[in-house]
């Protein structure tokens, strides 16, 4: 479970490093990404994109609050929890 | 000739439609856009804020907007009951400027980008009502201007972006007067004359291109206010008032231009900057209640963007801004919603409480007066969350510059209080 959680992060790592930040930012599991200029409205709805294609999980916007996108280390837990949720729930991907 | 289908149908080639269509026909998509009018046209709404250049950057635009050098601004000056106070966009971390622009220019690079992008563009094209508009797309009804020939338009999806007209809100009877700001807006165009720039100082508009100008907005009565806003070679003047105050008056039809004229003249600080103005015969323009909301900004098969998914007040100079935003945003989720078929209902709930809230928030800021309905505070403060920290200082400040701040103060006290606002009081103008 952790290292599904630990590959999740390094996922989301990845795509924030690569698509939202300017290369001399450094960006941590504890990153505060809504503090600064890091995560815009154009670079949430492309992270939610994101977070939908890669990890095959779909999240409504009941959940789409900042405190679930605080720092990349929240949003990797958001997701294994609505990854593991749809597979409980036996939904096909 | 207009094609009878197309991947995205865009109604309306204001920034906003032309934004939208030429980032769906950069991903590929086959978009038609149709426009009432024939660029270069006029409208009104000139200053554009610092803000705008991230998304400018998106949509591809910034070049064209940089080569055509229209005028910088250094931020905003405001005189409210009798305090004068500034703020300046590099406090606050911008360093590109702000923008006074002919918006007839700067529509038309847009248009020209849609086309450029691989859009079709048709001008002079006016649309009806769709005949059908569901989760499979809709059929748009249309006729031409210049032939008279009409026709039917069928998109797998809509973008709205038709302005004030808000068609297909209008058309499911989801557009609403917001009943919390009833005003009118007269404006006009003058040669000559001065401008305020930073510290309050006084320039003759021969010095625009080496003193930037400050975007200039002074009270009148207890909720009204005027702008006053240089731009190359002329000076956009408007007065925003209560509609029940210009009917008491009595001002209609005819009498507007000489009401405008005589509120030019005599209205402190607007009547020293026009002493050596001419007026431009006939450039009066007006408008009343145009502010309104829609029920949601997005539903099966549309998207509304810029001011035909809602239009609060002119006074924070957001109206660009919020064009080229919602258009980035509902580009990218028109674009999804064709790979996740699935999720599109989502999608456009997504879309549709972003929006609701952006123009909520920015609601707040302007509210003429105190505790009017401001709908969910919380709402509003996690919105709030999402901008950074500088963002919420420059809020602050922009409610703070005019009286209408007492709505706004509600949200804020639960954000980021900052120790020291950037914005200076001024004793007074410096007239030259």
């Amino acid at each position: 479970m952790t290292s599904e959680l630990d590959r999740t992060l390094n996922r989301i790592l990845e795509w924030i490093r690569e698509e939202a930040a300017s290369p001399e930012i450094v960006i941590e599991a504890d990153t505060n990404l809504l503090a600064g200029e890091l995560l815009d409205s154009m670079g949430f709805i492309q992270l939610i994109s994101f977070i939908e294609d890669e990890f095959d999980v779909c999240l409504d916007s009941g959940l789409l609050i900042p405190a679930n996108f605080e720092t990349p280390g929240r949003i990797a837990g958001l997701v294994r929890r609505h990854a593991a949720a749809g597979n409980e729930g036996g939904v096909p991907s | 000739m207009i094609p009878r289908n197309c991947d995205v149908a865009v109604i309306g080639g204001g920034p906003a439609g032309s934004s939208a269509a030429a980032l769906l026909a950069q991903q590929g998509h086959d978009v038609v856009l149709l426009e009432k009018a024939r660029h270069p046209r006029n409208v009104v709404g000139e200053s554009v804020i610092p803000h705008f250049w991230r998304y400018a950057d998106r949509i591809g635009i910034t070049e064209a907007i940089l080569g055509e050098k229209f005028l910088s601004k250094s931020g905003g000056t405001v005189a409210w009951d009798g305090h004068v106070r500034q703020m300046s966009f590099r406090d606050f971390g911008f360093t590109r400027s702000g923008m006074h622009v002919e918006r007839d220019r700067f529509d038309q690079l847009f248009l020209n980008h849609a086309r450029n992008s691989g859009a079709r563009v048709f001008e002079e094209v006016v649309v009806d009502s769709p005949t059908r508009l569901d989760e499979s797309g809709g059929d748009l009804p249309y006729r031409s201007l210049l032939d008279g020939t009409s026709g039917s338009l069928s998109a797998r999806y809509v973008i709205d972006a038709s302005g004030q007209a808000s068609c297909i809100a209008r058309a499911r009877s989801q557009r609403q007067i917001d009943p919390d700001f009833r005003f009118t807006s007269i404006w006009g165009y003058f040669n000559g004359g001065q401008y305020v720039a930073e510290g309050g100082q006084i320039h003759p508009v021969e010095d625009l291109r080496q003193v930037w100008p400050s975007t200039f907005v002074s009270s009148i009565g207890r909720t009204g206010w005027s702008w006053h806003i240089p731009l190359r070679s002329s000076t956009s003047v408007g007065l925003v008032l209560p509609l029940e105050s210009l009917k008491d008056m009595g001002v209609q039809g005819q009498q507007m231009e000489k009401f405008f004229l005589e509120q030019c003249r005599s209205l402190p600080y607007l009547k020293n900057l026009l002493r050596q103005a001419d007026y431009v015969p006939g450039s009066m323009r007006a408008i009343r209640d145009y502010s309104f909301r829609v029920d949601s900004a997005a539903g099966p098969g549309y998207f509304l963007i810029g001011d035909a998914g809602g239009f609060i007040d002119p006074i924070f100079s957001l109206g660009v801004v919020l064009a080229v935003f919602s258009a980035t945003a509902a580009a990218w989720l028109v674009g999804r919603c064709f790979k996740r078929p699935d999720r599109a209902s989502s999608y456009q709930a997504f879309y549709s409480e972003l929006t609701a809230r952006r123009l909520n928030l920015a609601r707040a800021l302007a509210l003429p007066l105190p505790s009017a309905e401001m709908g969910n505070l919380d709402e509003l403060r996690d919105l709030m969350h999402f901008h950074s920290n500088e963002e919420q200082e420059l809020f602050q400040v922009v409610s703070l510059l005019t009286n209408r701040s007492s709505n706004f103060q509600e949200i804020a006290g639960c954000a980021t209080v900052p120790d020291s606002l950037h914005c200076t009081e001024i004793d007074k103008l410096h007239w030259a």
